[in-house]
């Protein structure tokens, strides 16, 4: 299953760049998983589709969703928001969002933040 | 040596084109380590994000350079339009602004704003050398 991407019109006026740096795609390694796979770079520029890509793989799972960060190449405290507001609205459903493959950069982000100690990090 | 200036419009589309010239810019200044990099290029997107969301103004200068051992990051918004009222909210006053600046914080050796007429001045300065960094935890 294929995640669209949302469209920038449900973003509250913010403007994407022509080109998205950022990709989403969710999979269903196994019955009760999701997984949804991260690419590119996660800024202002689009991490509200990160968001949106969290819920809507969080709607369709009734576990655990995996975040994929394998392919990140850059996150900012967008990004970090973004994943923390889909782990807060999986918790009412009993569902636990799980970062796996992690990059360093965002490791880093993840241990000089508050934020960063709500996530849970597959290593 | 060349000091970095790129000026953008307060529009979240152009930060991933300012990270990737200030990426070059580094390159081009001798500044290589992953960690280094990844941190001047995080605080750099914390700054402009700010500036772009709670400034309120129409234009955003962007200015870098190397100081010793450190890269000195300078982002200048004009705080509103000339016969404007200004718009300026204290981003330590909001959520998102404020966990921008606990990474500025974490990663640079503190921050100062400065607030002219119709400017705000936002500087900073990040090791650019990998001694002194920690793994992370």
């Amino acid at each position: 299953m294929a995640l669209t991407v949302a469209p920038p019109s449900i973003s509250g006026g913010v403007r994407f760049a022509r080109t998205p740096v950022m990709r989403a795609e969710s999979r269903r390694p196994r019955s009760g998983r999701a997984r949804l796979v991260v690419t590119g770079e996660v800024d202002a520029s689009n991490a509200d589709r990160l968001r949106l890509a969290i819920l809507d793989a969080a709607r369709k799972t009734e576990g655990q969703l995996e975040v994929d960060l394998g392919g990140v190449t850059f996150m900012d405290s967008t990004g970090l928001r973004a994943m923390a507001d889909g782990s807060r609205a999986l918790e009412p459903c009993g569902s636990r969002l799980v970062l796996c493959k992690v990059p360093r950069q965002v490791l880093r982000l993840l241990a000089i933040t508050e934020i960063g100690a709500t996530l849970g990090v597959r290593r | 040596m060349t000091a970095f200036e790129r000026k953008l419009a307060p529009d979240p589309a152009e930060l991933p084109p300012a990270r990737a010239a200030l990426r070059v810019w580094l390159h081009d200044v001798g500044v290589d380590e992953e960690d280094a990099t990844a941190d001047v290029l995080v605080v750099t997107s914390e700054l402009l994000t700010n500036g772009v969301f709670h400034d309120g103004g129409d234009l955003i200068t962007l200015r870098a350079d190397r100081q010793d051992a450190d890269v000195s990051i300078e982002v200048t918004t004009v705080d509103h339009l000339p016969g404007r009222h200004p718009t300026y909210r204290d981003v330590e006053d909001s959520a998102e602004g404020g966990r921008g600046l606990e990474i500025v914080h974490a990663l640079s050796h503190g921050y100062n704003v400065l607030r002219h007429d119709h400017e705000r001045v936002t500087a900073c300065r990040v090791t650019a050398n990998d001694q002194s960094r920690g793994a992370p935890a």
